[in-house]
């Protein structure tokens, strides 16, 4: 062999090996603060998937919302700044519009139908995600939103007295209200603190615990009990980034995901439990929905507000599907 | 039962409260005075190791002596700064299950020190318990930000800072600041924390009394800094720490310490930036 055909061959070999050899470094954000259990989870989860993968796949992780809020994540992925974040709705509304139908309002009735359904419908959500340049690495809840107020609310007549606010831009929450007729006050959810000490607003919804972070359960005395949601939660990956890996390191990624997002999620449930605790504690009352009429009559609003958004967020074939799964799921007991 | 006969009773329990109970209780008070006067010399020492080690032998002796003296302000204050102090100096890095325990020790000797006292009803005589519950509270829920109970009562430290500033304002190199600097840094904008505000807490720590207290420039370093993402700043308030000349004095030992930490502040951070 010639030293010419030595060196090809050389080269060939590392050009070859190069791939196999090079690391991959996600930058992570997330809006939720380092220490939460969400960042701990989510560090537990690197962690774990460096060792793993043997170094291969590295994370750099930003907490605490400090790369943006979740539009501006999504915004830092595409432009290759960020490759991965965990989003709340607002995030992966952004990714996939469709996936919001998980959050439209009296889907669920319990956490054995919420996990039927996400385990139902995964294949199809993670197709839409793919479609739109991300891959799943897990669901991880916010948990059930409840409506705080300062005056009882134990039908949808009662909702009419108060000044509730909505978070700006979040057509879920438009399509919800509207189909309650309530007019409500739109703000953006740094600005809810101040106008519910002016009195603008005096009403909020949010899960117990974002509710006890966001410092807005020391404004508010009344919690309806029945969730008028429950707020989903993602970790998402760039697909190209993604794609970049091996597929042992991309089925090892995807194995943990599953792992840690799924414990996160059972954890959440927990402290949203262990919040209402908390906020009984602190003097709010949990009023119940005054007659089972009342309920119906919710769910009915439910599915007048999801109606509404096919054809803006999903398809009637999505939305056919997750009630048909969650017919089948409440047929079978 | 005649007056005589009650007389001879009422001696009789005051003899045996004083043999017992009260002499115990003189004894606590009189070694609690020899502690308070020789904390001093702690803070003054400059081997981070040999206080590390010596001083849960002494915080248990404040414990012991409090069972005699149940009611000793002086010392209550004395054991809550004890043990948030040794905490943070020496636990919070290595093992936060241990050092919550120790900072919720601290608060609760500050509590029982204010006797009742909120920061609402709080005058300028139970500011020093005041700062010491708000300041353990603070040094709890920083590690502890994944606990509903823990993030439940981080509303209470604003206006507690804010009544302490009205109070005594240089109290303990200014921390005050300190805690309103964490209170605006730990929270991300969108739960209300807003790092420019944080940075200017931090600032006022750093004045006056504040300018020598290394821990307070390590504490903007690791929560200001990083809140903000300002990497010089981190950098040069690492630099500063590690750079310090060392004064002898009360402020010896803190700033040692503060030195090792800065250094493995320092290691970190890629990880932070």
């Amino acid at each position: 062999m010639t030293f010419s055909k030595t060196a090809a061959v050389f080269l060939t070999a590392m050009a070859l090996a190069l791939p196999l050899r090079a690391q991959t470094m996600i930058k992570f954000a997330s809006l939720a603060p380092d220490g939460s259990t969400w960042m701990k989870a989510m560090r537990q989860f690197t962690e774990e998937t460096t060792v793993k993968t043997e170094g291969r796949v590295k994370f750099k992780v930003y907490p605490g919302g400090v790369s943006g809020d979740e539009k501006d994540v999504v915004r830092k992925i595409r432009l290759g700044q960020l490759q991965a974040g965990g989003f709340t709705g607002v995030g992966i509304g952004e990714v996939a519009p469709e996936a919001r139908l998980l959050d439209t309002p009296f889907l669920f009735k319990n956490a054995r139908e919420i996990d039927h359904v996400y385990k139902t419908m995964d294949a199809d959500f993670r197709k839409i995600f793919e479609s739109r340049g991300y891959v799943l690495l897990g669901w991880a809840e916010v948990g059930n939103v409840n409506i705080f107020s300062n005056i009882p609310v134990t039908r949808p007549e009662d909702l009419h007295n108060v000044k509730m606010w909505i978070w700006e831009g979040d057509p879920i929450a438009e399509a919800t209200f509207s189909a309650l007729k309530i007019k409500p006050i739109p703000l953006s959810i740094t600005d809810v603190m101040s106008s519910l000490q002016t009195g603008m607003i005096n009403g909020v919804y949010g899960s117990p615990l974002s509710v006890i972070a966001l410092q807005w359960f020391a404004r508010m005395k009344y919690v309806f009990s029945l969730p008028l949601t429950n707020a989903s939660g993602a970790v998402l990956i760039s697909k190209k980034t993604f794609d970049t890996l091996s597929p042992a390191d991309q089925k090892t990624m995807l194995a943990l995901g599953d792992k840690y997002f799924r414990a996160l999620t059972l954890q959440s449930r927990k402290e949203n439990e262990q919040s209402i605790g908390i906020l009984k504690k602190k003097g709010l009352v949990f009023t119940e929905p005054s007659n089972p009429a009342v309920v119906t009559e919710l769910e009915r609003s439910g599915e007048e507000a999801r109606q509404s958004l096919v054809g803006k967020l999903y398809s009637k074939e999505l939305l056919d599907k997750v009630e048909n799964a969650l017919k089948a799921f409440r047929a079978k007991k | 039962m005649n007056v005589k006969y009650l007389s001879y009773f009422l001696c009789l329990t005051a003899a045996s409260s004083l043999s017992g109970c009260s002499l115990n209780r003189t004894a606590a008070r009189v070694t609690s005075g020899v502690i308070d006067t020789g904390l001093p010399v702690v803070f003054s020492e400059s081997d981070p190791q040999y206080v590390k080690e010596a001083l849960p032998a002494n915080l248990q002796l404040m414990e012991i002596l409090l069972a005699s003296d149940p009611g000793n302000k002086g010392l209550l204050l004395n054991a809550s700064q004890g043990f948030c102090g040794y905490a943070f100096m020496f636990l919070e890095d290595e093992n936060e299950a241990r050092a919550s325990v120790f900072y919720q020790k601290g608060q609760a000797y500050a509590e029982r020190a204010l006797d009742g006292a909120t920061f609402e009803t709080a005058k300028k005589n139970d500011a020093h318990p005041l700062f010491w519950q708000t300041f353990c509270k603070a040094l709890y829920m920083n590690i502890n930000r994944d606990k509903p109970e823990a993030i439940a009562e981080i509303p209470t430290l604003e206006p507690a800072a804010l009544k302490l500033l009205q109070l005594d304002p240089g109290y303990y190199y200014n921390a005050a600041e300190d805690i309103l600097g964490a209170y605006y840094a730990i929270r991300p904008r969108l739960l209300g924390g807003s790092p420019e505000k944080a940075a200017e807490h931090f600032e006022l720590a750093l004045k006056g009394p504040g300018a020598d207290f290394m821990l307070s420039r390590y504490l903007y370093a690791k929560l200001g800094a990083v809140a903000a993402q300002d990497q010089a700043l981190f950098e040069r308030l690492l630099g500063e720490i590690i750079e310090a000349e060392p004064k002898d004095g009360v402020t010896r030992l803190p700033n040692e310490v503060a030195k090792l930490k800065a250094k493995k502040l320092l290691e970190k951070k890629d990880d932070l930036f």
